[in-house]
């Protein structure tokens, strides 16, 4: 994973917004996962479309008093980790 | 207060083509009629209304329902994560495809072994060839795929294979299931508990697959609770996050439950479904710790497991309290130890009876 991929979810999951916990979750077969809002913003941009670098420049506009350095670590922390388990496709 | 359920498994029929020696359902159905299109759409809707996310649609086998592309239609319509849990018998290409078209997200397909003549042997009817052919259409109709097999003495040791199937049919998922010894399985126990060396051997390979496997294919082991001493968490615990609805539209907390004597389980449509989820006698009997024996109240490992399987509990010791006999601490684990003990001498083995249905609703 480089800050050129443009990562994307794997057909199994669905993202989605849960209006009776209040949060963002990941589904997939029989598994759910609910997400802080951070990582909400995050896997809001993983559409495929988007490189890594300009996903982590859009969330710099919007969360103007967050350091870039901490948005970079999150965004590569959560990658790393939904890469891992197979719920994110970052090549 | 009660949580809100996260999945529900719509359990669409009890009929079903196969005749596998491992089936876990009720062995005898209450002839009652099942649930119509309109009142399915009823239960999927009211369900979506107080927190399901997720919905399995299985069965007996869902297929066999020629309604099934308008309730799938209807989940997707209400946002439901929609899993169809089938034998993928029967089926043809094009109504694969009109399944992905009502909104079908993910579907599951058992298998029983690698092996052609074996498959064909557990599943009690010559399907095998027919579900890899559905396996591929999923690749090539770009449906998200999870192979499931159910473990037991006769296919264990296949284990590596079956995964290496499960790559070369380009799965998301691998589902290595352990049978749950209940309904007609546990009426075939002794012809399909593995012994300990061929589930040690299994949870390595598993193991090991994973770490492979990482990132590309999941590889799930549902754990024997007849090997380690420790019951299962069934469902993650009674009436917490799951809700089963049975084929005649009893509101349950697990595929089970309605064998268990003395809880009279409510309708779907009697009432409205929160009230039911939250106030029916039956599915509060067993939440919480209040009902556990002292053994399992006093328990650290209370949190982790809630106490068991009920319907283990009852069919193994005829008592609905008793400690599931899974754990260690039970004092009726001799019975678990009992029927281990046999898996292990060969001579033992009693022959795979196929599944019969009874009374079909």
């Amino acid at each position: 994973m480089n800050n050129a991929s443009r990562p994307r979810l794997p057909p199994k999951t669905r993202f989605r917004y849960d209006r009776h916990r209040d949060a963002f979750v990941l589904l997939w077969p029989e598994r759910g996962l609910w997400l802080n809002r951070s990582a909400g913003e995050i896997l809001k941009r993983c559409r495929g479309n988007e490189t890594l670098s300009s996903i982590m420049n859009d969330l710099s506009r919007q969360y103007p008093h967050t350091s870039r350095q901490v948005i970079e670590e999150d965004v590569h922390r959560l990658i790393d980790d939904l890469s891992r388990r197979g719920l994110l496709i970052a090549d | 207060m009660v949580d809100r359920p996260f999945t529900l498994t719509a359990e669409l029929t009890y009929r079903c083509p196969l005749h596998c020696a491992y089936c876990s359902n009720p062995i005898v159905y209450d002839d009652r009629p099942a649930l119509d299109t309109q009142e399915w759409r009823r239960v999927l809707t009211e369900a979506e209304a107080i927190g399901v996310m997720q919905v399995n649609l299985t069965g007996g086998e869902p297929l066999l329902r020629s309604d099934l592309e308008r309730v799938i239609e209807h989940a997707h319509a209400l946002g439901l994560y929609t899993n169809l849990i089938t034998s993928g018998v029967p089926l043809s290409r094009r109504r694969l495809a009109g399944l992905r078209d009502s909104g079908l997200d993910a579907i599951q397909l058992s298998l029983q072994s690698t092996d052609v003549a074996l498959a064909d042997e557990i599943a009690g009817l010559v399907v095998h060839d027919a579900k890899l052919a559905v396996a591929r259409w999923t690749e090539e109709l770009r449906m998200p795929l999870t192979v499931n097999i159910v473990l037991h003495r006769r296919n264990i040791d296949e284990i590596t294979d079956i995964i290496a199937l499960a790559e070369a049919l380009h799965a998301e998922r691998v589902e290595l299931a352990n049978t749950q010894y209940l309904g007609w399985a546990l009426t075939n126990r002794q012809a399909l508990l593995p012994t300990h060396a061929q589930l040690e051997h299994a949870r390595r390979i598993a193991s090991a697959e994973r770490e492979r496997l990482a990132g590309r294919m999941e590889i799930l082991f549902v754990t024997p609770d007849y090997d380690g001493g420790m019951p299962r968490a069934c469902l993650d615990g009674w009436g917490r996050r799951h809700l089963v609805v049975s084929p005649d539209g009893l509101i349950l907390p697990c595929h089970l439950a309605h064998t268990l004597p003395g809880l009279s389980f409510e309708r779907a449509g009697t009432r409205p479904l929160l009230e039911i989820w939250e106030q029916s006698h039956a599915l509060n009997r067993f939440r919480g710790e209040g009902w556990m024996p002292d053994t399992c109240r006093t328990c650290a490992h209370r949190t982790i497991d809630f106490g068991g399987c009920r319907c283990q509990a009852f069919h193994l010791t005829g008592r609905l309290e008793a400690v599931d006999p899974a754990c260690r601490w039970s004092p009726d684990h001799h019975l678990i130890r009992t029927a281990r003990d046999a898996a292990e001498q060969e001579s033992k083995r009693p022959p795979l009876r196929k599944r019969e249905l009874h009374m079909v609703p």
